[in-house]
C-alpha cells in the first residue's frame, strides 16, 4: 500500500482504493450477504398467514366488483364479452331495487370478513415478528427429486471435466511443445478464435447439428438409416448426451489454457533429459510433465467443473424441454416462477458449498497449494 | 564401468542452408577426458546433440565402441548427457534424480535405492539424498547430475557447459571434482565449454572448434604451447600478434619483417616467403629491458602497470599497437623507469604463422587471467 502511494501519489490511490472498496460492497459483499439471509429465512408457504392474505386479496377484488356493480348495474355477461356496447342492452336482465339491496347486503357481509381477518393477519405477524426468523429449514426442505437433479448435475459436470482433460492433455501437448509458426496457426484457429465467439453462438450452432432436420439426420438419411418422409428421424435432444457434449465443447477452451499455459513453461531439457535416461513416452509424462503440469491441471479441472455444474444456457437451450431439468433450471423456476428467493438462494449456495467441496478435493488429490493457483 | 572410444567419421551437421558442422574426422579414446573449446555458435552443442543422438548427421557416421549409432535413438547409446542447466526433476528428491534411469529401466525399488546410495557416496551427497533439487546449492546440484548421468552406467558421459552456471571458486573446486570422478570411474567424458580455463584444465586432449571446424585437437599443453592456427592461437591463452611480411625461412625459423623492426619466430608448419604473416608472442615470454640479449627486440613506451599479485601486468605501446607482458615480481623490480624501454623475446618463444582469421579478443585477457 506504501508502494502505492508512493508510486501513483495519494489522490489517484485513494480514488482506486475507493473504487475497489465500492465495487467489492455493491457488488460482491452486499448481494452475497442479501442472499445468504434470504436463504435462513423459511417462508412457510401453507400456514394460515399465506392463507389470510390470498383470502384477503380475493375479498378485496370480489369488494370493489359489487361496489362497481352497485353503481354503473351488472354487466352483461354474454358470450366472454363484458362490454355493452358490444352486446346491446337487450341481453341484459333488469336491475332492481330488489337486487341493489342484495348486492349491499352482500357487500356488508365482505366487508366483516375483511376486518375479522386483517385483525387475525395483525395477531400473527405480530407473533411472527417475536420469534427468531432464522433457520436452516431452505436447506433441509430439499424434495428427494431435487436432490436427485442435483446429484444428477454433479455427476455429469464431474463427467464432463474428465473428458475434457482426457481432450485437453494431448492438445495441450501437442501446441506448448511446438514452435514456430505452426504453433501460431494453431493457436489461433483452435483456440482464440472459438474463445472471442459468443458463448451463446456456440451453443445455438449445435442445434443445427441435432435439431430434427439437422446435421446428424440429414447424414443419416443419406446413409438410409432414417427418413424424412415417413418422419423416421431420431429425437437428439431426447438423449442427455447431447447436453454433454455440448457442455465439453463449451467449456473446453477453460481447460485448455491452464494446462497449455503451465506446460509451456516446463524446460524442454527435462524432457529430453529423461528421454536420455532411458525412460518411455508414458512415464516421461507421468513422472517429469505431469508433476510440472499439475497447477494448471487443477485450475482447468475446477474452472471446467464449476462452469459446467453452473451451466445454465446449455442445458436451456439444448434439452428444449424435453429432458429433466438440470439444477440451475431449478434455481431459476424458484427465483422466477415460484417467486421463492429464499429457497432459490439456498439451491444456489448448495450448489455453491459443492463447488466449494470440488475445489478442495482437487487441490487435495493434485497436492496443489493455492498459492500455486495463483500463479 | 568402463569408457568406450568415439569415432567420427566425416560427420557434418546443417541446419537449412546453414553448416553448423563441416565434416569432421575425430578419435575420443575410451577412458579419455575430451574438451571440445571454442566460442558460441562454434558447432560444438550441435557436435554433442549429435553424439548422444538428439540431432542426426546430415552426413559422416558416428561409432561407439564397436557399435555404428546409425538410427539409434539417445536411451539406446551408451551415453549420458549433462545439459547446461542441469535439468534436474525438480519434483523428486535427490535419490530419485539419481535413480531416474535405473527407474526406466524396471530396477526394482530396493535396489534402486541401494544403487542411488553409492552414488550419493560417490559425489558427497550424503545427508542429501532425501533433499528436492532446489534446496541444494550450485555445486551439490552440479554432483547430483553427475550421478543422475552415471546411474545408468554410460560408457560415454557428455556434458554440455554444466559449470557455466557456477561461480568462479565453485567451478575450480568442481573441475577438480569432475576430474576425479573420471579417474575413479574410467567413463569416457567428451566435455564443451567455451572456457578455456577448464578445457585446460581438466583434458587429456582439447579440441578447438571454430565456425564448424575442428582448428586444432591435442593435449592441453600442446595447444597452448605449439597452436597450429592463428585462431587457436588467438583464442587460447593471450598472445601479442605483430604482423610482417616474410622475408626468409631456414631451419624451422621463420623471419618476417615489420614495422617494428625484423622479427624471428618459429616457423611449425611450412611457410612461403613473400606472404603476410602473423607472429604470436606471449606475455609471459617477454622480457622488459635494454632487450640486447635477445633475438628480438622492439622499442616500447610504458602505458600503465598492474599489479596482478603473482606477477605484473605491463601494458606497452609501440607506434604501431599496444603489447602486454608479464613479468615476476623479481623481473619487475629491475626494470628501469626512467630510460627508454625495450621488449625482447627468444625466436624459440614465438610463432610465426600465414595471417588467418583470430578469435574475437574482447574477452580474452581476463579469462587468461583466471
Amino acid at each position: 500500500m506504501k508502494q502505492l502511494f508512493e508510486i501513483y501519489g495519494w489522490p489517484l490511490t485513494t480514488f482506486f482504493s475507493v473504487c475497489v472498496a465500492l465495487w467489492l460492497t455493491i457488488l460482491i459483499v452486499a448481494p452475497q450477504f442479501f442472499m445468504i439471509e434470504l436463504s435462513l429465512r423459511f417462508e412457510e408457504r401453507g400456514d394460515r398467514l399465506t392463507k389470510i392474505v390470498n383470502d384477503l386479496d380475493v375479498l378485496y377484488r370480489d369488494k370493489g366488483t359489487k361496489e362497481y356493480d352497485l353503481v354503473n348495474g351488472p354487466a352483461c355477461n354474454t358470450m366472454g364479452m363484458v362490454n355493452p356496447m358490444m352486446t346491446g342492452d337487450s341481453s341484459c336482465a333488469e336491475f332492481g331495487e330488489e337486487d341493489k339491496l342484495r348486492l349491499e347486503l352482500q357487500v356488508r357481509e365482505i366487508e366483516d370478513r375483511i376486518q375479522s381477518l386483517l385483525v387475525e393477519e395483525k395477531n400473527l405477524k405480530e407473533a411472527k415478528a417475536q420469534k427468531f426468523p432464522y433457520s436452516a429449514r431452505n436447506y433441509t426442505a430439499m424434495t428427494g427429486l431435487h436432490a436427485w437433479t442435483l446429484t444428477k448435475t454433479v455427476a455429469f459436470a464431474l463427467i464432463v471435466t474428465l473428458i475434457a482433460l482426457a481432450a485437453c492433455y494431448p492438445v495441450a501437448y501437442a501446441v506448448a511443445l511446438r514452435s514456430g509458426p505452426v504453433k501460431t496457426v494453431i493457436l489461433f484457429t483452435a483456440l482464440f478464435v472459438p474463445y472471442a465467439v459468443n458463448e451463446l453462438m456456440r451453443i445455438y450452432a449445435w442445434l443445427t447439428v441435432f435439431d430434427l432436420h439437422g446435421l446428424l439426420n440429414t447424414l443419416l438419411a443419406i446413409a438410409g438409416f432414417a427418413s424424412f418422409a415417413s418422419d423416421e428421424v431420431i429425437i437428439w435432444y431426447r438423449f442427455p448426451g447431447t447436453v454433454l457434449v455440448v457442455l465439453v465443447y463449451t467449456y473446453i477452451l477453460f481447460m485448455v489454457f491452464p494446462i497449455y499455459n503451465t506446460m509451456a513453461t516446463l524446460d524442454p531439457n527435462q524432457v529430453e533429459a529423461a528421454r536420455d535416461l532411458g525412460a518411455k513416452a508414458w512415464r516421461i509424462h507421468w513422472r517429469v510433465i505431469i508433476p510440472h503440469t499439475k497447477p494448471g491441471i487443477a485450475v482447468g479441472c475446477i474452472m471446467t467443473f464449476m462452469l459446467a455444474a453452473g451451466s445454465f444456457s446449455v442445458p436451456y437451450i439444448i434439452t428444449r424441454g424435453l429432458q429433466p431439468k438440470w439444477f440451475t433450471q431449478l434455481i431459476y423456476d424458484k427465483f422466477f416462477e415460484s417467486s421463492n428467493w429464499n429457497l432459490g438462494s439456498a439451491y444456489s449456495f448448495t450448489l455453491l458449498l459443492i463447488c466449494i467441496v470440488f475445489i478442495f478435493a482437487v487441490m487435495a488429490i493434485f497436492g496443489v497449494k493455492l498459492r500455486q493457483l495463483a500463479r | 564401468m568402463h569408457g568406450k572410444e568415439v569415432v567420427l567419421e566425416k560427420v557434418s551437421a546443417k541446419f537449412g542452408d546453414f553448416t553448423a558442422v563441416y565434416p569432421t574426422d575425430l578419435v575420443v579414446n575410451a577412458g579419455e577426458f575430451f574438451s571440445i573449446l571454442g566460442p558460441s555458435g562454434c558447432g560444438k552443442t550441435t557436435m554433442l546433440r549429435m553424439i548422444s543422438g538428439f540431432l542426426s548427421p546430415a552426413g559422416g557416421s558416428i561409432r561407439i565402441g564397436e557399435d555404428i549409432m546409425v538410427g539409434v535413438r539417445p536411451n539406446q547409446r551408451p551415453t549420458a548427457l549433462i545439459f547446461q542447466n542441469l535439468a534436474l526433476f525438480p519434483y523428486m528428491a535427490v535419490w530419485e534424480n539419481i535413480a531416474f534411469g535405473l527407474e526406466a529401466r524396471g530396477v526394482s525399488k530396493v535396489e534402486r535405492r541401494k544403487r542411488a546410495m553409492e552414488l550419493v557416496d560417490l559425489v558427497a551427497l550424503n545427508g542429501e539424498e532425501m533433499k528436492k533439487p532446489d534446496e541444494l546449492s550450485g555445486g551439490q546440484r552440479q554432483r547430483v547430475a553427475v550421478a543422475r548421468a552415471l546411474a545408468v552406467e554410460p560408457s560415454v558421459l557428455l556434458l554440455d557447459e554444466p559449470l557455466s552456471a557456477l561461480d568462479l571458486k565453485l567451478r575450480q573446486h568442481m573441475r577438480a571434482e569432475l576430474r576425479h570422478i573420471q579417474r575413479m570411474t574410467g567413463v569416457t567424458f567428451i566435455y564443451i565449454t567455451h572456457d578455456q580455463g577448464e578445457a585446460l584444465t581438466m583434458s587429456d586432449r582439447v579440441a578447438v572448434m571454430n565456425h564448424g571446424r575442428m582448428e586444432q585437437v591435442d593435449t592441453s599443453d600442446r595447444i597452448y604451447d605449439r597452436p597450429s592456427t592463428p585462431f587457436v592461437a588467438s583464442f587460447v591463452g593471450e598472445n601479442n600478434i605483430l604482423r610482417g611480411r616474410i622475408t626468409a625461412v631456414e631451419d624451422g625459423v621463420a623471419t618476417l619483417e615489420s614495422e617494428l623492426g625484423t622479427l624471428r619466430g618459429r616457423a611449425d608448419a611450412a611457410l612461403t616467403v613473400g606472404v603476410d604473416a602473423m607472429l604470436f608472442v606471449r606475455p609471459e615470454a617477454l622480457k622488459i629491458g635494454d632487450g640486447s640479449q635477445s633475438d628480438n627486440r622492439v622499442a616500447v613506451k610504458p602505458v600503465r602497470r598492474d599489479m596482478e599479485g603473482a606477477y605484473v601486468n605491463w601494458v606497452l605501446s609501440t607506434e604501431e599497437q599496444s603489447i602486454v607482458a608479464h613479468m615476476s615480481k623479481a623481473d619487475d623490480a629491475g626494470i628501469d623507469h626512467n630510460h627508454s624501454m625495450h621488449v625482447g623475446f627468444a625466436a624459440d618463444d614465438a610463432i610465426v604463422m600465414a595471417s588467418g582469421e583470430l578469435a574475437d579478443t574482447g574477452r580474452q585477457g581476463d579469462e587468461a587471467a583466471i
